[in-house]
Parts: structure tokens; sequence; C-alpha cells
């Protein structure tokens, strides 16, 4: 498999004829590694969908071939009997071959970059992985991040699947939300549900006057209003929630995420990635944008800002339930909570909007203490263990969308999908989902370009002028939407 | 007349908080002292979960057993309210009763004293395929031994003298006592030979498993996992007049396998531990006052045993009738030696 892959948009401030003698050279470099290849006898085969794509034997001539018999036409060729020397004689009649192999699509890798090691990065780069792996096999899914679990802003989060109380008529986050519930839903009752730290949680939202019903009180189980005798445990909070809803512990989620990605060979990257740029230049096909409160570095985008939280994590295992107090004038998260996970109890309540100090403040702990042993007086016996802040990436809303970067052949795309603010856990499985399809989408527009290319560059009249939409199988085609 | 010297047998759940309760009721007027053979961590009472769901008694009108369990939730709910919770052990906890059979699925008398009690919705049910009605509610749990030892604490706290003694025969406390409490459990079948009183044998695993926040509980009793501060209470057995204390294994296979149907994650459980206990049950708690006598000796005895499988539920409740009894003895006393005097 040749390594340096030619391509006019690697070199745009070259001129084209400078250019053109640069991949001239490199064609036929390209031609004599794929002839030696070919004269080793190594034939196609079948492709085995869980190699890598370069380990994949690969045989040019024999593949242009049987495209070729495939349109169902004569069996074709431009009259060269040996391809490597087209009788054509001329540098545009080598470019024809080299152009019909190069952008007949399938056997070049197509390289996806996942920036981002949070919940929001791995749990997209496996719903691609597990969307796309089969029917595309020369997708090559690598992950990028300058920090993985635990050091991730998803590690500090308690993990609560609970979204904000409106969503402000956001309808299709509050369907990520519940697209993400159903999914996690699928694996409690396996118990592998442990390694991915699921587990079922019931607990109380409790408000000084009553407040509307939130958008998701028919995707958590059993919700219902507080009684007063269950009111009576909370002085000073007169209304209130109780239901039942999941909690996901990203520090064994994420571990659990890394684990069936790297078994299914995506590539791990201990980097920081500046710039979009640089990916393209390694030769990246797409890059999905997954990098949370840092998005910025990479683009700029005002929206996106921090909402600092702080937590004190303590041993309190006789709590059972979680208890998220509002405050509908502070804000959300402005107001104490107490979160039990499967080991240390989560005690919060901040939320800082444009703070961006990683460092744990003592005026946050005494504040965090004070109002969650008041909420809950039990808790001055409970030993605490941690403390941590972190950077919710608040935004309006979700950026989960598509971006063509440069123009022409030098064209390629970016999907962002960031700024999930303090719900990321809630909303993710739905989000990467979102992404995949739109990653589909851009897979079939590469397709369709290769065609065209290909089309214009293999111009002979026995080629009819519409190439059968046959390069990707049905299958791939009919989830593309 | 000297205070009236009380002693009270036992130092499971019910010797403990009865001896609590008649020293918060007659706190100056009595010397106590609790003489017991057993104490936590190896009573009966350390065994069992320690939830807060009622056992029908067949032979107690449902009004009493309703206003002993009142009495008890409510005692308990303030205390896992205040500061002490976690060092009492009592902590709230939810989740859900299950039934395969719909005709099983009746509503308890005790639905309106636990919190948020109501039927299952279709979505939670889906969780158990094979059950197809549900109650989901929240109630409270008394952890052992820390419980009890808890009680033992307030017991000194309140001036109870507290003794390592086997006791073979009540009569045998009649010099030194004046009020004998009779809390031994199933031991009151050897004691006061009570042919009325027998065991069901309970096996349980307490696992290590601290990912379960909710209870389970299948309506026939049989197989329930209850969440507790350090360990997870997997059961169970109901095995009627089996004394047998050692653990079977293929019981703690059954028990395991049943608990995992319930709740998958559990095949991850560790740290597994079998314990058995002899659940003192009975048609009814044997809670009433008995003069015992010989030559011209007395002995007052006040009975609370034989709470089989609901004593949790309802121990404060016979706490206070045991500590009202006890008031009647005292009275009692004081009368005769006022006739004596006379």
């Amino acid at each position: 498999m040749p390594k340096a892959r030619s391509r006019v948009s690697a070199c745009p401030h070259l001129p084209p004829t400078s250019c053109g003698t640069i991949f001239l050279l490199l064609g036929t470099l390209t031609w004599t590694t794929v002839t030696l290849w070919v004269s080793r006898g190594w034939t196609m085969g079948t492709r085995d969908s869980t190699s890598q794509v370069q380990s994949r034997d690969f045989d040019p001539i024999a593949q242009h071939r049987v495209r070729l018999q495939a349109l169902d036409t004569q069996t074709l060729d431009c009259g060269a009997p040996n391809k490597l020397r087209c009788t054509r004689g001329s540098v545009e009649a080598s470019k024809i071959h080299r152009g019909c192999l190069e952008n007949s699509a399938e056997p070049r890798a197509m390289r996806i970059a996942v920036i981002g090691a949070g919940v929001i990065g791995l749990s997209t780069a496996l719903c691609i992985h597990d969307r796309f792996h089969a029917l595309v096999p020369q997708l090559q899914l690598e992950v990028y991040a300058d920090r993985f679990t635990p050091h991730t802003t998803s590690d500090g989060a308690a993990g609560l699947w609970q979204p904000y109380l409106s969503d402000h008529g956001n309808l299709q986050e509050t369907l990520w939300n519940k697209e993400t519930f159903e999914h996690l839903l699928g694996y409690l009752n396996l118990p592998e549900a442990k390694e991915m730290g699921l587990f079922l949680i019931s607990g109380y939202n409790l408000f000084k006057q009553p407040v509307p019903d939130p958008s998701w009180k028919n995707i958590v189980l059993g919700f219902r209003n507080l009684t007063p005798k269950e009111l009576e445990l909370f002085p000073g909070y007169s209304y209130g929630w109780f239901n039942t809803a999941l909690m996901l512990e990203c520090r064994s989620y994420l571990p659990w995420l890394t684990n069936r990605l790297a078994q299914r060979g995506v590539k791990f990257f201990h980097r920081k990635v500046e710039s979009f740029e640089e990916m393209f230049s390694q030769g990246i096909d797409v890059v999905i944008n997954c990098t949370g409160i840092r998005a910025g570095e990479l683009q700029p985008d005002p929206a996106l800002q921090p909402a600092r939280g702080q937590v004190i994590k303590v041993l309190a295992p006789w709590v059972k339930h979680f208890i998220i107090t509002h405050d509908m004038e502070s804000g959300i998260y402005s107001s104490p909570y107490i979160i039990p996970g499967s080991e240390l109890t989560v005690l919060g309540g901040i939320y800082q909007q444009g703070n961006w100090n990683e460092e744990n403040s003592a005026q946050d702990h005494k504040s965090i203490w004070e109002r969650c042993c008041r909420l809950l007086p039990t808790l001055q016996k409970a030993e605490i263990v941690q403390e941590w802040s972190g950077l919710r990436p608040a935004r309006p809303s979700v950026r989960l969308e598509r971006e063509s970067i440069g123009h022409g052949r030098l064209r390629t795309e970016v999907i962002h999908n960031y700024g999930h603010g303090g719900f990321g856990i809630t909303i993710h499985w739905g989000c990467a989902m979102a992404t995949a399809r739109l990653l589909g989408n851009v897979l079939q527009e590469k397709q369709s370009q290769s065609r065209l290319s290909a089309a214009a560059i293999c111009q002979t009249a026995e080629f009819p002028p519409s190439w059968p939409r046959a390069t990707y199988p049905k299958e791939v085609l009919e989830n593309m939407d | 007349m000297a205070a009236p010297r009380v002693a009270v047998v036992g130092a499971g759940l019910i010797g403990l908080s009865t001896a609590l309760r008649i020293a918060e009721v007659n706190p100056s007027c009595c010397s106590i002292t609790l003489l017991s053979e057993q104490f936590s961590p190896n009573t009966t009472s350390d065994v069992a979960a320690g939830m807060l769901i009622p056992h029908t008694y067949p032979g107690t009108p449902i009004h009493v057993q309703k206003q002993w369990f009142k009495e008890t939730f409510t005692y308990l709910f303030a205390i896992s309210n205040s500061d002490e919770a976690s060092e009492a052990g009592i902590h709230l906890v939810s989740g859900w009763q299950i039934f395969k059979n719909p005709s099983e699925a009746e509503v308890p008398f005790w639905s309106d004293i636990v919190l948020g009690f109501r039927p299952m919705s279709a979505a939670e049910l889906q969780k158990f395929p094979q059950h197809s009605h549900g109650q989901a509610f929240t109630t409270l749990k008394c952890d052992c031994p820390p419980y009890l030892l808890w009680l033992e604490k307030r017991l000194k706290a309140n001036g109870v003298q507290i003794h390592t003694r086997k006791v073979t025969d009540l009569w045998e406390l009649h010099r030194e006592y004046d009020i004998v409490v009779n809390c031994v459990g199933i031991g009151a079948r050897q004691l006061v030979g009570d042919q009325q009183l027998f065991p069901i044998r309970g096996q349980v695993l307490k696992v290590h498993a601290p990912w379960v926040k909710n209870f389970i509980r299948d309506g026939d009793g049989l197989t329930y996992i209850y969440p507790g501060i350090d360990s997870v209470t997997l059961g169970g057995t109901r095995e009627k007049e089996s004394w047998c204390l050692s653990p079977d294994p293929g019981t703690t296979k059954d028990i395991f396998d049943r608990c995992c149907s319930l709740e998958p994650s559990l095949q991850r459980a560790q740290d597994i531990r079998v314990k058995v206990g002899l659940r003192p049950s009975r048609s009814c708690v044997r809670l009433q006052r008995e003069v015992l006598s010989q030559g011209g000796a007395k002995l007052l005895v006040v009975h609370n045993y034989g709470h089989g499988s609901g004593g949790f539920s309802v121990h404060r409740g016979t706490a206070e009738e045991a500590a009202h009894l006890v008031g009647e003895c005292i009275a009692v006393l004081q009368g005769s030696s006022s006739k004596a005097k006379l």
C-alpha cells in the first residue's frame, strides 16, 4: 500500500505544472510498487472486514477490470496492452489510468479522525464504527486527544442522566436525550452494565414553589410528584418530583468505550491537535470535532462558554437516592445536589458562567459542604475523599453540524459535536447517532464525487453516461439519510 | 419500697428496643439490666436485612399491626432524617415489589404508611419480564449491626446495665429481679416451653454490590434484594420447623441464581458471605404479662417474643406495648407493697 498518497489538494501553493510533474513521478513510483505486488501473485480475494486497511491485498488492475465489467459494457481498455505505459503515450493518458484507480474509491482508506476522548468523542467513535465498519471496510477510525480518562471533563461528573428542567423548545435535544436513555436501558439487564458503570437510581428534585413538569417526565421511570410526607424530609422545599433514572459513571464508561474501540482496531493518539488543517495535511478525510470546552482553540466560537462546576466526593454509602434542589432564580446546578455513585457520593451545586479556573476553590468547597449538610444532616459524618473542578462546555444549543473547510478539490469536512453543557452524559448517544448520520452523508457525497471525477477522467465512448450506484453495497446507501 | 429491678432477657432487636423504651417511659422509677447469652453480631436480628416491609400475623387484628408499624416507621423516619442516621444504620430505600400472579398484587394494609406507594408503570415492569404487576414505594432499612450497636449505646446512656449471661430458666432470676421482660425470640421454645413458637429458617447472602441502589422483592417473599450500607442482602428461604443453623451450599447457589435473574448485574457481586437465621414465628406476637410464683415468692414476667419475619417492622410498636405492660407490673408491685405496709 503506497504510503505517499499523492493528491492535488496536498500542495495548494505550487503551480499546477510542477504539481503535475511531482505527481507523475510519484505516480510512477506507485505503479512500480503495485506491479511488484501483482507480480507476487497476490489476489484481491474476499474482504475480511476485521483486517486493517493497510494490510489488505491490493490488485488495482484486476479491480479496474472487474469494475468495468460490472458496467455491463464490452471489456474495455484504452487500447494499451500494458496499462503501465499507455499507448496514448502522454502524461494525460497515464493520468487517466491513475485517475481511474485513485477515484474508484474502494481500495483507498477512508480516514476519520475523532478529536476528543471524553464521553462525546469516544461514544461518537463507537457509534461510527458500529454503523459503518462492516459496510465501509476501508474505514479507518482514529481518536486524537490530549486528555484521556480519568482526566477528561466527563470523568468529574457524577454521571446522573437528567436533562435541564426546560428544553426551551429544543425538541431535537429532547429526542437525543430520549434516545440516550433508551439505548442505556438496553444494557441494564446485562451483567456488563457493571463494567459500564451503569445502574438504576431513584431520587428527588426539590423546588420552593410549584413548577411545570419537565420535558423528560415520560422518559424516566415512575415520574410523580412528591407527597407531603416526603417533603417533610426536606424543610424549605414545598414541591418536588420523584423518579427513577440512570447513572452512567464515566470513570467506568470511558474505559469500557476505550476497550471496545481498541478491540475493533481503532487507533488512539495522545497529542493535542492544533488545527483542522493539521489533520487534513496528514491525510485525514473527515474530522469529527468532539473537543468540548476547548473547541474554541480549533475554531473560535463565542457561543461556547465555560460553566465551571466544583464537587466534593464523600464516603456516604447509606445515601441511596439522588437529591437535586433547584433555585429558579440562581439557575441550574447552582443549588445544592447530592448524587450517590457506586463508591462515592458527589456533593455539588456550583455553576459559574465564564469562569475558566480549573482549580478547586476553598470558598466553593465551604458553600457546597454547608448547603449539602443542611439538606442532609447525616452527611456531617461522611468522610471527604476527593475534590474536583471542571468546565461544563456550555452553549445555547449543542453544535452538531457539518462544515466544509476549503474549496473545490481541497474541500474537506468537519463534523462538529460539542457544547453539551451539563448534560453531556444525558444526551451523548443521541448526538453520536446524529453525528454518524452526518458522516453517512459525507461518505455518500465523497463517493459521488469520486464517481464524477472518475467519469470525467475515464471518458471514452464505451462508458455509459451514468455510472451505476454500485460502488458501495446497498446496505450502506440505505442507511445514509 | 426500693425501685423495682427490671431484667430484660435477650439482646436482639426486640430486647434492646424494649429495654430502651422501658428506660424512656419509666425514667427513674426502676433499674434496668439487660441479660443475654448472645449480642450483635451474633443475634438472629443481625442476619435479617432489616427492611420495613410488614409481615402479616394471622392472629393479630390488622389495626393493631398497622399501629405498631406506624409507630415504628415514624420513629425510624425521624432518626433517618437526623444527623444520627448513619451511626444508627437507618436509611431510606426505594424499590419494587413484583408479582407473577395478579391476584397477589393487592394493596397491603401498610401502603399509606410507607412513602409514595403506587402501582408500577408498564415501563418500570419492563425490567422484570417474568412479572406482570408490581408496586413501587420508598421505605426504611435498619442495617445491623449498626442499629443494634446504636441501641446498646443509647441503653448505656440511659443507665441500663448490660451483662452477658445465659438464662436457662426465668425463675432463676426471681431473687435478683422483680420484673423480667422475656425477649428471647426463638429461645422461648426452650426457655418457657412455648410449643406455638417454631422456627422458619432463612438463609441469606450478604454481598458487595454497591451499584445496587433499589430494593427488589418478589411478592412470593422468597426472592429479594435489599441494598444496605455496606452490603446487599440477597434472599432467601422460608423453611418451617428447620432448626439448622449451618449454611447450605445448594441453597446458596439457588438464592444467587434467583436474585441474578431479577438483577443480572449481581453476577459481578463480590465478597459473598452466607448467613442463616431462625425466624421466631408464631401466629401472633406473645405480648402479655404472666406471674410466676413458687412458695411465697413471685416473679412478674412480661413476654415480648414471636415476631417471626416482621420484627423490624413492628419492633418499636411492640416495645411500646411491652413498656406499658412493665408499667402495669410496677404499679402492681407498688400497690402490693403499699398494701403490705398497712
